[in-house]
């Protein structure tokens, strides 16, 4: 079985260094990968195409949200986990990422928040 | 210079009051520690006069802006913690997950967290409560002298900018900081007059 990998997209180190923490913790055999940006993330998946769990940001900087990254991701991963981290659930952001079929997370984050979403 | 009547006063104090609602939750889960809450004092001031607000003036602080904009017009949020205290909250909310001796290098980026945080949560309550929809942009961090926090503010035309001071103290510790708004005059009175028709209906 080859080892899953999840992908945390987060401009904020803290953020990428706490979700890899409550990962590994649980899943000590996962490989995690980081990107700051969601240009940054397109460039990882260039090299590691195949993801078990996407954690996004919504608001980063650059012109894609993790909404729209989201989007673009839910059309390419049909079955993989994307959850979207973010510090302001609006509820149109709320109701467009029910639409696309992603959840959410409301920082900060914790393992109680997290862990559900990769089980 | 701008005034702002009785009724004017209250309804925004009590705007900001509730909105800070789940604020001292998330930053009390952010740390593990408590945080006590003032009731908010609400100042309209020139930029002259908010450079010589006690306890900040000299002082040197560290401080997160959520510049935001929408109905209300455009404004900033502010979460201001005192230099000295700003590694020791860093510390409190990272001790999970780095070595001690790492904190000072996540020093920035864990206060930008924790005022991204803070702040999108009262500002979505202020949303909620005045029926307006408010954008916010990735948040900036400052490091300095307070005054020159204040002197880098454009003052607006008519000079006279709203401060809502709420403090906040760690249960138990001598850390304290502080959350601020500026918002240009026109915006504060569209802002009351909203919520006294709220609360006439």
């Amino acid at each position: 079985m080859s080892q899953k990998k999840a992908l945390i997209v987060d401009d904020s180190t803290v953020t990428r260094l706490m979700i890899r923490k409550i990962i590994l913790d649980k899943f000590p055999n996962w490989e995690i990968l980081e990107a700051n940006s969601a240009d940054n993330a397109k460039s990882v998946l260039v090299d590691h195409p195949n993801i078990d769990f996407f954690s996004l940001d919504q608001n980063m900087p650059g012109d894609i949200s993790g909404l729209d990254l989201a989007e673009e991701l839910r059309n390419k991963y049909k079955k993989t986990k994307i959850v979207l981290v973010t510090a302001n659930i609006q509820d149109a952001i709320k109701n467009r990422a029910l639409s696309i079929g992603i959840d959410f997370v409301e920082k900060p984050v914790s393992p109680e928040k997290i862990l559900p979403h990769l089980d | 210079m701008n005034s702002l009547s009785e009724i004017e006063k209250d309804s925004l104090c009590e705007l900001f009051n509730i909105s800070l609602g789940g604020a001292a939750k998330l930053m009390g889960e952010m740390i593990s520690d408590e945080i006590l809450l003032t009731v908010p004092s609400l100042q309209l001031i020139t930029t002259e006069e908010a450079k010589n607000i006690e306890h900040l003036a000299n002082q040197d602080v560290c401080t997160i802006e959520q510049k935001f904009v929408g109905g209300i017009g455009e404004g900033s949020a502010f979460l201001l913690f005192h230099k000295s205290s700003s590694l020791e909250i860093v510390r409190m909310m990272m001790k999970d997950y780095i070595a001690l001796n790492e904190v000072s290098q996540f020093e920035k980026d864990a206060l930008s967290e924790i005022g991204n945080i803070i702040l999108n949560a009262i500002l979505s309550n202020l949303a909620k409560l005045s029926n307006y929809k408010i954008e916010t942009n990735v948040p900036e961090f400052f490091a300095g002298r307070y005054e020159d926090l204040i002197i880098q503010r454009n003052p607006q035309k008519d000079n006279s900018i709203l401060l809502v001071f709420i403090d906040y103290k760690l249960k138990g510790k001598d850390i304290k900081g502080y959350i601020f708004f500026i918002l240009n005059f026109d915006s504060i009175k569209n802002l009351s007059r909203v919520l006294i028709e709220k609360l006439k209906q």
